[in-house]
């Protein structure tokens, strides 16, 4: 350890003392070099054993640690569903108009009483899941709930996986441990959980975009552009992941075929929905329009409601075309750098499209979240984890705060809840920003100094 | 490690740390007492603002009070006194404003909902509709009737004086309550369609439009034998809620006026007036917002978005009674010409006088300097183990659900199962599930320290942030107690002293924690604070054996108003308390995370046991023995 000032002079004196207590504390200080240097076949033997001893306990402990993980997760979520779902369903950091249940409830009952959903502005869902949910919808609400809890698990399980091959395909160290770590980190997250109780659409969403993920980096190609079609179908800005897969394919047959596939995909799912529709388009400005133009200000935790609510409507088309591509061209430009690292593209492009999303809540946010474990290798350059971690952590904890002042005791305005949003999604821009900081600053140094890989290697510190 | 990879490293800022451990913790003591400086400056009346009118459509200079009922009032007043049950001043109520006034007179019945605390009682609710509008705005007025009838025949006689006035813009609502807060907010459920658990009442006969805003009126309680008495205004509402400073105003400046007086801010949870210094006014204000739920019938006002506020009004003579119609009408008035509701004034202060106050903008900060302290060893942590595990701590988690189901099964018992003739027993019960210092029980176990410090700096300093957005002087209170509680729980005690030291440290601050247990704080509160702040019925001075009747008090106000205060408690505060108190238990730390103390004895025994087996092991042990 580099030493410094007064305190390594403290600790050199500590670790001293120590050992001379201990020496102390042994009376056959001579017996012990003896004893040590007939020992040693004897030692390599007991070694051996013990290493036997501790991968199986260690298996138990992993087995163990999954069980708990998945049955404080489920516990977590029921008990929110029952005490807490009319509290966190009025969340506007939790539900929008496309993800809420409330919404699809409505949208269910008017499809039954043979009213159209489309014909107003209120459902923002598309028929395909409409008409699934009035499927299914006779069932008692805790057989959803439970399928809600195995949709979250698949999608953690999904995220796990991921970070494993994500692990294996790069020769980082322990990707196992990673990968559990991203299982909970998926599964218990706070986030997740509140998405989960609400019975929000997101969940749904998540564990497709998850299950794309997986495919994207198991290099599965043509599962992920499937997935992709289907994810990209139902919340449209996940289409700039096609990005990421463009640069993993590399070259042009495998692209072309990519894209053929998306877009069937696309097409496939399009018209299905034209079918069950009744052979109209009236769902398409209700489920795309209104995610391009803004219309609906409901408020949320992105940063453009506020902005839009405000603008004065001459300039309002201008500035819906420059919001609107701003996250494609960033994932674009990105490819450019980051061609040889498509990892940390999706990453990034994760972060992104939870920043600058039409409707973004939490629960964009939870995928990246999960993934983060990848960085762990180059978090030796961050610079800002504390910063980031509080940001977020006091986001999290204001943003309620500030909506119950604003909607419900009349103390605070719209000005509180969306100043807290806009540092959510600052502290979100910062998190991408460092990642990319970190990976350049790593290929700097190993361009510079190949040796230097091994130095950092060495010294990584176990985060997580 | 060459330098540029020095450069690289991290390890450089956690020796630095290391080495300046007293540099943060003078730091942070400077910053803490110098939060006590702020508190002292910020609440200076020439540092403040002076209150002014933000929605200038209300007027209240310009209003010229005609009531002239007085004699009516005063008539009906006297006739209030002089019945003796409910049901006879109900029927004084209703035949004066049916036969006299020509109002309608509706009742409401309404009864508690909750197991253990029986009550129920009849509003009485008239209106007098809007004759220039269609009446989508109301204004209401209320009194508890049984309790005072100077204030009631005031508001019968002005209902009888406005229904003649045909100025009107927005209905008025008159609610004469029976059972004080609970009845009101039985009324202003069903008003507004709400159902809540703790109460239910009739549905009405007869409902208006939103209400702009509510006035309580009161006569004076206190000293009714004092010649000089007060008028006064009370603004505090439910979980530190308070009312839009407009109200405020117009209250005041109304009532200067027709009563000739000057007007008081809190005054009425005093019982004596000799404490009338004007600094002492915010301190009071905060002691209000903080521990005093139902100040009065506005308080459950604003759980419906009215702005409420009550005015106590002197009302000894019979030309009394008069200014206070006029009081009334002023105000009405007022609220008639308003443009819109009332959003754009002030709604978080603290009042320093009638006419000054402190906006968000200074006292929040307050908080924040005495948050600091925490914050600054939140960074000391990360610094000094160079991360922030993410390894969430079991033992922590343990405390929080405990908490968490403690609160969740009482609620459910007290809510279903309670009796009143077991209340005391039962919460005696509850008082020791919650009071339980599993901090002490479940020791975490030595990996879980280090983070277990980081979480609970975290937690205290965000419960002080969030909470002081909604009720800050709560948060104020919390902050000042709980930081040098935290500070202590979580400060490392370094190997440079020697074990006995270290020892007797950790017994000294395991010591202060305790102490600082909110229970016992409760008590002290209860004991001096209500010397210098007045009782009221939800704070009286209390002894050790009155907590049981204390907790029954808090989960009443929990369950039939949605009071915050047991939650709190029993989910964050006291799991917050036994991870402090498990923190100041824990071995010290040395710099480089060992643990010290007697757990390195233990260390040092487990080595010669380690080496005594390994020496039987090869037999030399035997032999030597032998």
């Amino acid at each position: 350890m580099t030493s410094s000032g007064g305190g390594e002079s403290r600790s050199d004196k500590r670790k001293g003392a120590g050992e001379v207590r201990k020496r102390k504390s042994c009376t056959l200080d001579t017996e012990v070099a003896d004893v040590a240097q007939a020992d040693e076949i004897q030692s390599k033997r007991v070694k051996n054993d013990e290493d036997g001893v501790l991968k199986v306990r260690t298996r138990h402990k992993k087995s163990n640690s999954l069980v708990i993980t998945v049955l404080g997760g489920t516990i977590l979520r029921i008990l929110c569903y029952l005490f807490i779902y009319d509290y966190l369903s009025k969340q506007p950091q939790l539900s929008t108009p496309f993800v809420s249940f409330q919404r699809l409830q409505s949208g269910v009952a008017m499809l039954k009483d043979g009213v159209s959903p489309y014909d107003g502005d209120t459902i923002l869902i598309q028929p395909i899941v409409l008409h699934v949910f009035s499927v299914i919808w006779s069932a008692p609400r805790w057989v959803l709930l439970t399928a809600y809890i195995f949709l979250d698990l698949l999608a953690a399980a999904s995220i796990r996986d991921a970070v494993q091959a994500i692990f294996k395909e790069l020769n980082y160290k322990d990707p196992d441990d990673y990968a559990a770590m991203a299982f909970k980190f998926y599964f218990l997250n706070p986030l997740t959980i509140c998405t989960s109780a609400i019975l929000s659409l997101a969940t749904i969403y998540n564990s497709l975009l998850t299950l794309f993920v997986y495919a994207f980096c198991k290099s599965a190609l043509v599962t992920a552009s499937v997935l992709l079609g289907v994810i990209a179908y139902f919340s449209l800005y996940p289409i700039v992941l096609v990005i990421s897969l463009w640069i993993r394919l590399r070259t042009f047959k495998k692209i072309s075929a990519s894209l053929g596939i998306l877009a069937l995909t696309l097409a496939g799912l399009f018209y299905v929905n034209y079918a069950l529709n009744g052979f109209s388009t009236s769902f398409v400005k209700n489920c795309y329009g209104m995610l391009l133009t803004l219309d609906d200000l409901t408020p949320n935790v992105g940063v453009y409601w506020y902005f839009f609510a405000q603008i004065f409507n001459p300039m309002r088309v201008f500035y819906l075309f420059v919001f609107q591509l701003i996250l494609p061209t960033m994932c674009l430009v990105l490819a450019f750098t980051l061609r040889n690292d498509v990892h940390f593209h999706l990453l990034i492009s994760l972060i992104l499209i939870a920043v600058f999303s039409s409707y973004p809540t939490h629960a964009d946010a939870v995928v990246y979240m999960g993934l983060l474990p990848i960085i762990n290798e180059i978090r030796i350059y961050e610079r800002r984890q504390l910063l980031l971690i509080c940001t977020g952590v006091t986001c999290a904890t204001f943003l309620p705060i500030t909506w119950h002042m604003w909607m419900v005791s009349g103390s605070g305005n719209a000005n509180y809840f969306f100043a807290v949003s806009l540092f959510y999604n600052l502290a979100q821009i910062f998190c991408a920003v460092d990642i990319l900081y970190m990976k350049l600053m790593r290929d700097a140094h190993v361009v510079m100094d190949p040796q230097r890989k091994k130095k950092i290697d060495i010294k990584t510190i176990e985060f997580f | 490690m060459d330098e540029t990879n020095e450069q690289l490293q991290p390890w450089v800022r956690q020796s630095w740390v290391r080495g300046h451990f007293y540099r943060f913790f003078l730091g942070s003591m400077v910053i803490y007492l110098a939060g006590f400086a702020y508190l002292h400056l910020v609440l200076q009346e020439d540092m403040v603002m002076t209150t002014y009118m933000s929605e200038p459509s209300l007027m209240p200079g310009y209003v010229t009070e005609k009531f002239d009922r007085g004699g009516l009032a005063n008539e009906l007043a006297f006739n209030l006194k002089q019945a003796k049950s409910v049901a006879e001043k109900s029927s004084i109520i209703c035949e004066s404003l049916l036969q006299r006034a020509g109002l309608p007179c509706f009742s409401q019945n309404w009864t508690s909902n909750v197991a253990f605390h029986n009550s129920k009682g009849t509003n009485l609710y008239t209106v007098v509709r809007a004759k220039r509008s269609t009446g989508v705005e109301a204004m209401l007025f209320a009194v508890d009737f049984n309790q005072h009838p100077r204030s009631t025949a005031a508001l019968i006689a002005f209902a009888q004086y406005a229904k003649d006035q045909i100025y009107w813009y927005r209905d008025i609502f008159i609610v004469f309550t029976d059972g004080g807060a609970s009845g009101l907010d039985a009324f202003l459920q069903e008003y507004h369609l709400v159902r809540s658990s703790g109460i239910r009442g009739e549905p009405l006969q007869t409902t208006g439009g939103f209400f702009i805003s509510g006035i309580s009126c009161r006569d004076w309680g206190y000293d009714e034998n004092e010649r000089n008495v007060p008028y006064s205004v009370q603004l505090n509402h439910l979980n530190g809620q308070q009312a839009n400073l407009d109200l405020i105003n117009v209250m005041i400046k109304i009532g200067s006026r027709t009563l000739d007086k000057q007007p008081h801010i809190y005054a009425a949870n005093i019982s004596k007036f000799e404490i009338e210094a004007p600094w002492f006014i915010p301190y009071r204000a905060m002691w209000t917002q903080a521990f005093i739920p139902i100040e009065g019938l506005h308080s459950v006002m604003g759980k419906y978005r009215v702005e409420g506020a009550t005015a106590i009004v002197p009302t000894q003579s019979g030309n009394d009674l008069t200014k206070y119609g006029k009081l009334v009408e002023g105000i009405a008035r007022s609220l008639n010409v308003a443009h819109e509701r009332l959003h754009q004034s002030y709604f978080m202060y603290v009042m320093l006088s009638s006419n000054h106050f402190i906006s968000i903008a200074y006292f929040y900060p307050m908080v924040v300097i005495f948050v600091v302290p925490l914050l600054i060893f939140i960074l000391y942590e990360y610094l000094h183990n160079m991360c922030i595990t993410f390894q969430v701590p079991p033992t922590w988690c343990l405390f929080h659900f405990y908490g968490l189901s403690v609160w969740i099964v009482s609620y459910w018992y007290f809510a279903n199962l309670g009796t009143p003739s077991t209340i005391i027993r039962d919460s005696a019960i509850l008082l020791g599930l919650i009071s339980m210092p599993t901090g002490i029980l479940m020791r975490p176990q030595r990996d879980e320290i280090q983070p277990m410090r980081v979480y609970i700096l975290t937690e205290t300093a965000l419960l002080a942030a969030s909470l002081a957005l909604t009720n800050f002087s709560q948060a104020l209170a919390f902050s000042i107690i709980a930081t040098p509680v935290v500070y202590a729980a979580t400060l490392r005690i370094y190997e440079t002293l020697t074990i006995k030291v270290v020892f007797l440290l950790r017994m000294l601050r395991v010591f202060f924690v305790l102490i600082a247990q909110p229970f016992v704080l409760l008590l002290v509160v209860s004991q001096y604070g209500t010397r210098y702040f007045g009782q009221t019925p939800y704070l009286a001075k209390i002894e050790f054996k009155d907590l049981p009747s204390t907790v029954s008090d808090l989960l009443r106000l929990q369950m039939l108003y949605g009071s915050n205060m047991l939650p709190l408690l029993t989910v964050l505060i006291m799991p917050i308390w036994n991870t402090a108190l498990a923190c100041a238990i824990s071995p010290a730390l040395s710099p480089d995370g060992a643990p010290m103390g007697e757990d390195e004895q233990d260390e040092d025994d487990q080595v010669n046991a380690l080496f005594e087996a390994k020496l039987k092991g090869t037999g030399k042990i035997d032999e030597k023995e032998e």
